[in-house]
């Protein structure tokens, strides 16, 4: 069993550090619209969430998942893809977690059925949302070990053998990509999440000291562009009472506002008269 | 003075720019800003208040909700925003720097684009409305990789009558989308008659929007016909035969003659539907034109689906093949499409759209991508014309255009807006209030009056400037004007 982060991967610590694009600032903290890894990451780079490496088949990988899903969502997906390149057509092991309104976690390897699932209630399905991690081990490319943590407390683990559904799956390569996506799609047309922290370590992460937002929109909603707000823009209606424009000096302090006159009001006619 | 006979002017219609100020009634401007008028008299225009704080604005619409009006916009960093969600985003499409939008029942569809076509590579996306992410209309037909679909005779009784069925399967998305027909495999099964049928490893999207799957199946095919080719017949509608997302079995039995719903439609259904320039409706269905790869073809989809385009006949061609159609509007059960220059007209003959006869209505008059002028918060048209407005001028448009235009006592005003830029303009007619807002490339307003008629005489029209460029306007909640705005001159 192998940990990504403290084991030598790709030559050295460095060399696997340096392949992930930094990302300001440094350090294991989750940021809206992004998130760091030891200092290097970027999330929703080319609208993924990736890490490129080498390694031997036999070497494992794992990585822990963090999200804050809605209590009670029954419709939000989280897809951990673990695809394999063989310098042709990617194809891919993309493990699919997802919950019901009655609160149990549906587990999924391919989306080969409904594979596994928990018991009712695992999951909170009222009141605030929480946090949830995923943690999974990847003993082969058909076993996996799983352990699923509300709120700081495991509720579901185990391990799961998908051998039967190998028809499905491709084998292992030389390369691997660690993904979070937020939808299911082809490889090429994936959406990362926003928000992923990855330790370095296989403890619990405390979910109460790291801020994310919520897994829905993905790389292309929730983290909007940033907006350098311009100086009068706004939406803005009519008042016929009032004899001078108020524009908004920055909407993001929308009690400031600029009275200006109205610029140049005139009216002329021309008229002709006898010579 | 002695002999002097006083000249009295008794009222005020307004700017009128037309030729020399010689030529310029008395009871004209002969240059005028930022006036309104009242009865006969003219006052200061209104004065612009802030109405909500959103930044950096491009373009605005009203959306309207089953039990309220929002405003959908677009800043200018490709983040579309709903002002009932203020915190977040919809959606963000970097690059975009226009959008279409088209409300439908209580969702709403937007299609990003840069004003004369749908952004290459990007879809147009359906938003219900509710502050959760938008995502791409349609969705994907089933895999393969979904489920390998199959089919084998049960042992009890029924009355699926001998010969072949296929079967295949449709995703039914939460917007009552239904997917092309899927699996790519199918299983063709041949029935001994009598018997039910037991449906196994039915396909499971994997998208949570996706909400049941419906099965499809084909009447018998004699044996001895059989081609093999399994998307080659008339597949139905299985009646009752619709589980919720994630059910693997089902048993049906069915009668071929109760096989009437036609499913074959599907085959050709886009999965993902490219981004517009401009979007609308006309008998119930979606219409959207100006994609990047065919800029002269209207989609049309199915009447009653706003997402289902069907590739092969949902469409319609522009009669020449020049520019880029601009606009397109339903008017009095016709569709009127427009370039910039020449204005068109089908009808639905109530086949696919592409039998649909057309016929050019005028080779010398068009519309711009916002210049046929919406209606209050409907984002509909005025049932007795519409306006439309392009760079020969404003028109009344009841079929045929009304001359001479509204603009004929500014046309030299009107003939020195920018024909380059004449894209961004943006056209809106207050019908209660009987008031006209044309907004400029510029960032200033045209602005008439026509409580004393609606003809080129008596409109009133006087340009309003403004400290702040103005981008966009809508009407909503009836009578509210809301301008955007992206900033100081």
């Amino acid at each position: 069993m192998a940990n990504i982060f403290l084991e030598d991967f790709d030559e050295s610590q460095a060399a696997f550090d340096a392949l992930w694009t930094p990302q300001t600032p440094p350090g294991k903290t989750l940021t809206p619209g992004g998130v760091v890894l030891s200092g290097n990451w970027n999330s929703c780079s080319g609208e993924v969430s990736y890490r490129e490496f080498t390694s031997t088949p036999t070497i494992n990988v794992n990585f822990v998942g963090c999200v804050k899903i809605a209590a009670g969502n029954g419709s939000e997906y989280i897809y951990i893809a673990c695809p394999s390149i063989t310098g042709g057509s990617p194809s891919f092991m993309v493990y699919v977690v997802n919950f019901t309104s009655a609160g149990r976690i549906l587990f999924r390897m391919n989306n080969v059925l409904s594979a596994i699932q928990s018991s009712a209630g695992v999951v909170p399905t009222t009141g605030a949302s929480f946090g949830l991690q995923v943690i999974l081990e990847r003993l082969s490319n058909f076993v996996v070990t799983y352990d699923f943590v509300v709120d700081n407390s495991s509720v579901w683990s185990g391990t799961f053998d998908w051998t039967a559904f190998a028809a499905t799956i491709t084998s292992t390569s030389d390369f691997y990509r660690v993904y979070l996506l937020s939808t299911y799609s082809g490889f090429t047309n994936t959406f990362g999440m926003d928000n992923l922290s990855v330790e370095d370590t296989l403890d619990y992460v405390d979910v109460e000291g790291v801020s994310y937002l919520s897994l829905v929109n993905g790389c292309s909603g929730a983290a909007a562009n940033p907006v350098t707000v311009i100086r009068g823009s706004g939406l803005y209606t009519l008042d016929p009472t009032v004899r001078h424009d108020k524009l908004y000096r920055d909407t993001t302090t929308p009690t400031l506002i600029d009275h200006v006159k109205f610029p140049d009001p005139f009216a002329t006619t021309s008229l002709i008269g006898d010579e | 003075m002695r002999d002097h006979q006083p000249v009295v002017i008794d009222e005020f219609n307004g700017l009128y720019n037309r030729g020399d100020d010689d030529s310029v009634p008395a009871d004209h401007f002969t240059d005028c800003n930022n006036v309104a008028f009242d009865q006969s008299s003219f006052k200061w225009r209104p004065a612009l208040v802030p109405y909500l704080p959103f930044a950096n604005i491009v373009r605005v619409y009203t959306f309207i909700k089953s039990t309220s009006q929002s405003l959908i916009c677009l800043d200018n960093a490709g983040n579309f925003w709903d002002t009932d969600y203020p915190a977040t985003p919809f959606l963000t499409v970097t690059g975009a720097t226009d959008f279409a939008f088209q409300g439908f029942a209580t969702r709403c569809y937007i299609s990003p684009s840069n004003g004369n076509t749908g952004i290459n590579g990007e879809f147009t996306y359906v938003y219900l409305g509710d502050g959760t992410a938008a995502r791409k209309a349609a969705g994907d037909k089933p895999t393969d990789a979904d489920g390998l679909l199959a089919a084998a005779n049960s042992g009890s009784a029924g009355n699926v009558e001998a010969g072949i069925h296929i079967f295949a399967a449709v995703y039914e998305t939460d917007t009552g989308f239904l997917t092309a027909i899927g699996p790519v495999t199918l299983p063709a099964l041949t029935a001994p008659g009598g018997k039910a049928v037991n449906l196994t490893v039915i396909p499971i999207s994997p998208n949570s929007y996706v909400t049941n799957v419906h099965i499809i199946a084909t009447k018998a095919i004699n044996p001895s016909f059989y081609t093999g080719n399994t998307t080659g017949y008339q597949f139905f509608f299985v009646p009752g035969a619709i589980v919720t997302n994630g059910t693997t079995t089902l048993t049906v039995s069915f009668f071929d003659i109760e096989l009437l719903e036609d499913a074959t439609y599907l085959l050709d259904m886009f999965e993902e539907i490219p981004a517009f320039n401009g979007l609308s409706t006309y008998h119930n269905r979606l219409i959207g034109w100006a994609e990047d790869e065919n800029p002269i073809v209207i989609r049309v989809s199915v009447a009653g689906e706003p997402e289902a385009f069907n590739q092969v006949d949902g469409l319609l061609i522009f009669p020449t093949n020049a520019l880029p159609v601009t606009n397109a509007k339903e008017f009095r059960d016709v569709l009127y499409g427009f370039n910039i220059t020449q204005t068109a007209a089908w009808t639905d003959n109530g086949d696919a759209p592409s039998s649909w006869p057309n016929q050019f209505i005028d080779q010398g008059l068009g519309a711009s991508p916002h210049t046929v002028a919406t209606v209050l918060d409907s984002n509909g048209i005025n049932a007795n014309a519409i306006l439309v407005g392009n760079l020969s001028g404003i028109f009344m448009f009841n079929g045929s255009y009304q001359l001479p235009e509204l603009t004929w006592k500014i046309r030299d005003t009107w003939l020195a807006i920018s024909s380059a830029n004449f894209y961004k303009n943006q056209l809106v007619n207050d019908s209660i209030n009987k008031k006209i807002y044309m907004v400029l490339d510029t960032g200033l307003v045209l602005f008439a009056d026509y409580n004393n008629g609606l003809d080129f005489k008596s409109i009133r029209w006087t340009p309003w400037s403004f400290d702040v460029f103005i981008t966009s306007i809508c009407i909503h909640d009836q009578k509210q004007i809301t301008f955007a705005s992206n900033g100081l001159i």
